[in-house]
């Protein structure tokens, strides 16, 4: 023994390891992995171990005994596998082989034989000795799952290492087997049955003799079909329900030798009543039939095909409505129908023949089905799913099958036609699934010749003739056309480019002449999918056909070539939708309708035309953001901006408050997506244009509009004079503000706030204002400046709120200074900030949240400082105005605060006050109703009375007061709301009367709620 | 008895029954529209179908912000009591057979998970408005029923729902007259006198568990 390790040290480290055997196994690993290198770097050798060790495993002491062994048996496992030679292995096998009559030591004993086995100096002769005593000696019933795991391991141990030997060796072969045999049988931990199967699976599958116990290998296994296992909630090893499953499944699937057995009790097994015990076994039959051949195939299919046969034709799930709602997790109505497809495979695979006679036998019982359309669905999904195997299949089924459906289609009516629709369409999708590896890039000819194909002249008159043969009324006929024709354009080749062209040409008609909304949609989405396959094709008929109809309209001329008048709006509408977010039909959409809208812009009749045009193409921007990126932004400022340019100063458009406004918002488009880089140079363009040339800070301009919306696009860091045109807008705001429009101005104040948003410095625009002024014009000009300061959260911004809150108390200026809180917080689109673009504007997230907070308190304090009424009414408007446009989400936690001023708001005589105060009761109703419960007997007779027709209960208050008596049904604690039930019910009666219908609905309602209030549900 | 004759009536379609056009004209509540606007928004909708996109937002915008700023240096009196007379030229709707239509035909029928609509025992024909455009006067209402098959019933219950229905939703200056109709049922008389005696309906309605019943006829109703 070296000096280092003195068998001393040895003693003290195995006595340790003795010691916390059972209570703490990270020490008893340390301990063995420190002795196990001592054996391995020869400080140490293994009989110093075992003689060490003799006294407690010799021990009368059985738990001592135990501790030993574990002991040894763990050091074994941490030795490298070729330390010990092989004189070491025979002497320490032949000790633990000695072992096996010492029943408590059992597991102990095959923990170290599993690791025995697994070192490089266990040779195969000496395989047959362990595996006797543990044929022979071993009862596995008597042990515990712990232990019976060691068995396990060794057997998988020994199989994997030598496997090559068992196949020479027939004796050790068998040996193995019956070995395995009796250790597995009665197995019922998971942990083990896992290796189990798995064993099972490997023995079945590599090693000779199989024949011979293939009954006892299938019984060990089948005993726990359908398993289940349901894993407890600290599981140490991990394992799932479905890793059983699976492992069982690939056990009983491993080898034809089952095939005999394995198709038997699974065909028994089919009759189960439970969904996921019918899921599981024919799961199991699927993966059998793949795995054990053409010929087990050819043996079994009739009586699995009888049990799958009654199975689909009386499965519930064929109505598909039941199938979404009910257990998502197993299908196995389609299940089933895979299963068919898989024999039809195996079978072709295997012999023409067999699958002929297979075909044959199913379409001879399910032909009488179609003459008397009797579970015609069922019957079709069958057939297709033993189509869709390969091509072969699929052209031997289309044969009967087509033969069949096409034999008298000249006399048929409406029901028949769709049922014949129905029927086919399960063979487009088994189509799909035959060719869509011949993927699209081969086109045409790489789809070999099909059945299919020989009937598709019938097929697309049949589906034509029903869309556009039939009465508008028959909406499920059409419908059923259309999604059917869209999937003929899926379907990989199977129809040429003119044919294409027909189908986009016949969803086109249809979707502009149809008002059915389902045929629209399945219109639209045929649509959508044609421009996935053939976007050109969508592009020169459908999109261009409309826009031509676009040409010629106007709003005098009615010409159209269809037969029927199309509207325009619904022209503009498909547009909308069928573009989404497809790059070239957004493209091509936004230049034709350019040009239509130059065409139409010259002459003044046409403004409603023109609104209507440019309102879409304002849509077209706005739904398809993303689409527009660099390059598609670019390539569109170049086909489009000057002429929209030139567009904008006709009069249809010029002198037209709505249509140039939209314009403008789409010039902000073009150039908020254009290139960062030219921003520059844009911006020098768009500033000669309008200043030097326009002079839109001269005299008032109508187009300073879109000057205004064009800066609010660009850069901010780009260079720009913006204190000139502040002052400049300034002064020619205040001097000739009597000659400019309402429109005009707003377009100056729009420009006032984005230069003071983007580029001006808070001083430069302080040095611009006078804050002791308190001229009206000079009002507006600051409430728009100090809105582009607010939203960046401008220190400044705070110092004009103040004033105009201190504006409020001034009997003169009070009411319009009012009305100017809302330019604060009012959402401008053009201001709004856009997705993924940093760079346009400065507004920060909160800054509503902000200004908000800042001035609601002021509000609050300056209403109950004054007791004059009509300055009060200037606060609550002030408020009012406030909370409309800010979400209900941030004035939420002031509402403690506002509910007194609110509950007074509802009696202001202006009836859009009293509408923005309820809409922000009814939002504190709906999400914090315990603010209001305490107020009920002041706010119910409130309510009541704002529900009465009166001058300033305009409709909207009466509608959303009944609104909020209807939602406290909902969200107020019934012992609150109980003593009004009968005063509320009575009162309501003079709003059924509304002259409304909207209100009479919502009164409706709003009794109905009251009368159940408290009710006993009934049942 | 009449559950196993009555097990498969013919069963209309929800969206077959006959229902008010597309309410237009309903998002337009702006003071300030004028005809013309109010015909572009119109429009619009046609379109977009929503008041939610962007571009509606816009035009809207636009509409408001003129009107705020056109009226911007009037000083409104928000507090004066009312001195204008309160008649507003707002357009009335009439109560018209539609509607009362849409207050009934989704209640459920008693024995089927269907609604009297589906089952075509109210029709919008058989119902009849005479509106007196004194309000001050008595308006009436007639509604016409028709029992999916002759000996049903429940043709009582079903009459007193739908009475029951109506009572809560018209103002109380209709009369309401419910009446099965001519050769629908085999006691027809007996079952008219039965729905449109005040007295005995009030006793039904008295009835705790006759009202539970008819509140989940009601239950359907849109």
């Amino acid at each position: 023994m070296s000096p280092s390790y003195s068998s001393q040290n040895l003693r003290a480290d195995v006595v340790s390891i003795i010691a916390n055997v059972g209570s703490d196994e990270t020490k008893t690993l340390e301990l063995s992995r420190k002795i196990a290198s001592k054996v391995s770097e020869g400080q140490l050798k293994l009989v110093e171990l075992v003689i060490c060790l003799r006294e407690y495993i010799t021990s009368p002491e059985q738990t001592e005994r135990q501790h030993a062994l574990h002991c040894l048996s763990t050091i074994l496992g941490e030795l490298p596998k070729h330390t010990l030679l092989k004189n070491d292995v025979s002497v320490i096998l032949d000790f633990y082989l000695g072992k096996f009559d010492d029943v408590y030591c059992m597991k102990e004993t095959l923990y170290g034989l599993s690791n025995i086995v697994d070192m490089k100096c266990f040779y195969s002769n000496q395989v047959s000795s362990i595996l006797k005593p543990l044929k022979d000696d071993y009862q596995s019933t008597q042990y515990l799952a712990g232990t019976r795991y060691y068995a396990f391991l060794v057997l998988q141990r020994l199989l994997e290492k030598f496997h090559e030997s068992m196949l020479t060796n027939l004796p050790l072969n068998n040996l193995f087997i019956e070995t395995f045999l009796s250790i597995a049988g009665g197995e019922k931990d998971p942990r083990n049955l896992l290796i189990s199967f798995h064993l099972n699976s490997a023995i079945s599958s590599t090693l000779e003799n199989i024949p011979q116990y293939k009954e006892d290998l299938f019984d060990t296994l089948f005993c726990y079909f359908p398993i289940t296992f349901k894993p407890p909630k600290n599981d140490p090893y991990k394992i799932t329900n479905v890793d059983l499953k699976a492992a069982l499944r690939g056990a009983i699937s491993a080898s034809p030798c089952f095939e005999e057995d394995a198709f038997g009790n699974l065909i028994d097994k089919m009759t189960a009543s439970s969904p996921s015990v019918k899921n599981d076994t024919l799961l199991t039959m699927k993966a059998c039939i793949e795995r054990f051949g053409g010929e087990a195939c050819l043996k079994n299919w009739v009586p699995i095909w009888n049990a799958l046969k009654f199975e689909i034709m009386n499965n519930v799930d064929a109505d598909e409505s039941v199938a979404e709602s009910n257990e998502p997790e197993f299908n196995n109505y389609e299940e089933s129908l895979r299963i068919l497809t898989s024999i039809s495979a195996q079978l072709l695979d295997f012999k023409e023949g067999a699958f002929d006679k297979f075909r044959s036998q199913i379409f001879d019982e399910l032909e009488p089905n179609f003459k008397y359309e009797k579970d015609l669905k069922q019957s079709s999904a069958i057939l297709a799913a033993v189509a869709r195997a390969n091509i072969k299949s699929f052209n031997k089924v289309l044969e009967d099958v087509l033969k069949l459906f096409f034999e008298s289609i000249n006399d048929l009516d409406v029901n028949k036609l769709k049922l014949l629709i129905l029927n086919l369409s399960f063979f487009f999708d088994a189509y799909i699934e035959v060719f869509c590896s011949y993927t699209n890039d081969a086109q045409t000819s790489a789809i070999p010749d099909n059945t299919l194909a020989q009937y598709k002249d019938q097929i697309l008159m049949i589906l034509s003739k029903s869309l556009k043969g039939s009465s508008k009324n028959e909406v499920s006929l059409r419908t059923l056309s259309v999604v059917q024709l869209t999937k003929l354009v899926k379907m990989p080749g199977f129809l040429s480019g003119e044919e294409v062209s027909l189908i986009v040409q016949y969803l086109t008609e249809t979707i502009l002449t149809d008002d059915n909304k389902n045929v629209y949609f399945a219109c639209l989405e045929g649509l959508k999918v044609t421009s996935d396959v053939s976007e050109n094709s969508v592009v020169e008929i459908s999109l261009n056909q409309m826009l031509k109809y676009l040409e010629k309209k106007g709003t005098h001329t009615e010409i159209l070539g269809a037969e029927e008048e199309v509207p325009v709006e619904r022209i503009l509408k498909v547009i909308l939708d069928f573009t989404t977010s497809r790059h070239k039909l957004v493209v091509e959409s936004i230049i034709g309708i350019t040009n239509t809208i130059c065409h139409f812009s010259k002459n003044k009749e046409e403004k409603e035309y023109c609104f209507m045009l440019v309102s879409c193409l304002y849509s077209l921007f706005d739904n398809n953001q993303e689409v527009l990126t660099n390059d598609a932004a670019s390539h569109l400022k170049q086909s489009v901006e000057t002429e929209l340019l030139e567009s904008s100063k006709n009069v249809a458009i010029y002198s037209d408050d709505h249509n140039l406004h939209l314009i403008s918002a789409v010039f902000y488009f073009l150039n908020v997506n254009a290139p960062i880089i030219n921003h520059q140079i844009e911006l020098d363009r768009f500033l000669s244009l309008f200043i030097d040339e326009m002079k839109v800070l001269k005299a008032p301009t109508r187009s300073v509009i879109i000057f205004a919306k064009l800066l609010s696009a660009f850069d901010k860091a780009c260079e720009i004079p913006a204190e000139s045109l502040l002052k400049e807008s300034i002064s020619l705001l205040k001097t000739q503000h009597d000659k400019c429009s309402e429109f005009e101005k707003l377009a100056y104040f729009e420009l006032l706030a984005v230069l003071s948003n983007k580029w001006c410095t808070e001083d430069a625009v302080n040095a611009s204002l006078d804050i002791s002024d308190t001229e009206l014009i000079e009002l507006e000009i600051e409430a728009w400046c100090t809105k582009g300061l607010a939203m960046k959260n401008s220190k400044l911004a705070e110092t004009y709120t103040d004033k105009f809150v201190k504006l409020l108390r001034d009997l003169e200026s009070g009411p319009a200074s009012a009305k100017l809180f809302e330019v604060f917080v009012m959402d401008i689109p053009t201001l709004d900030r856009v997705k993924g673009i940093s760079w346009n504007n400065n507004v920060r997230l909160l800054y509503k949240q902000k200004l908000f907070g800042d001035v609601a308190p002021k509000l609050v304090s300056g209403y109950s400082a004054t007791g004059d009424m009509s300055l009060k009414a200037n606060y609550l408007l002030a408020l009012s105005l406030l909370l409309k446009n800010t979400p209900n989400k941030i004035t939420i936690n002031y509402i403690p605060n506002l509910l007194s001023l609110l509950l007074q708001a509802v009696q202001l005589n202006n009836s859009d006050v009293r509408v923005s105060a309820l809409i922000t009761i009814k939002g504190t109703v709906n999400q914090a109703a315990q603010l209001i419960t305490e107020h009920m007997h002041s706010l119910v007779p409130l309510l009541m009375r704002l529900t009465c027709p009166d001058k300033y209960n305009a409709y909207l208050v009466r509608l959303t007061a009944l609104e909020i008596l209807r939602d406290f049904t909902n969200n107020v604690p019934l012992n609150y709301l109980l003593p009004y039930k009968d005063d509320i019910i009575k009162g309501l009666s003079v709003a059924l009367d509304d002259k409304k219908r909207k209100v009479r609905k919502t009164c409706i309602d709003t009794r109905q709620a009251y009368f159940e209030l408290g009710q006993v549900p009934f049942e | 008895m009449s559950e196993f004759i009555n097990e498969n009536p013919d069963v209309l379609d929800e969206y077959l029954l006959p229902s008010r056009k597309e309410e237009e004209g309903e998002a337009f509540q702006d003071g300030a529209l004028n005809t013309a606007n109010l015909l572009r928004r119109k429009r619009l909708l046609k379109i977009h179908q929503t008041t939610a996109c962007k571009v509606y937002r816009n035009v809207e915008l636009i509409d408001r912000l003129k009107a705020q700023e056109a009226a911007l240096d009037q000083v409104p009196d928000l507090t004066a009591s009312e001195t204008e007379d309160s008649e507003e030229d707002e357009p009335e709707d009439p109560i018209d057979a539609q509607e009362i239509y849409d207050m009934i035909a989704h209640i459920s029928d008693p024995e089927h998970p269907l609604t009297l609509g589906q089952l075509a025992v109210v029709n919008l024909p058989d119902i009849q408005v005479n509106e007196n455009n004194d309000k001050s006067k008595i308006s009436e209402v007639l509604v016409k029923i028709t029992p999916t098959i002759t000996h049903c019933s429940l043709a009582t219950l079903i009459g007193l729902g739908i009475r029951v229905r109506l009572e809560r939703s018209l103002p109380p200056r209709y009369r309401i007259t419910i009446l099965l109709k001519e050769g629908s049922h085999q006691s027809e008389n007996q079952v008219n006198k039965q729905l449109n005696d005040k007295e005995r309906v009030a006793a039904a309605c008295e009835n705790d568990q006759l009202l539970g019943v008819v509140s989940k006829m009601l239950s359907t109703c849109k």
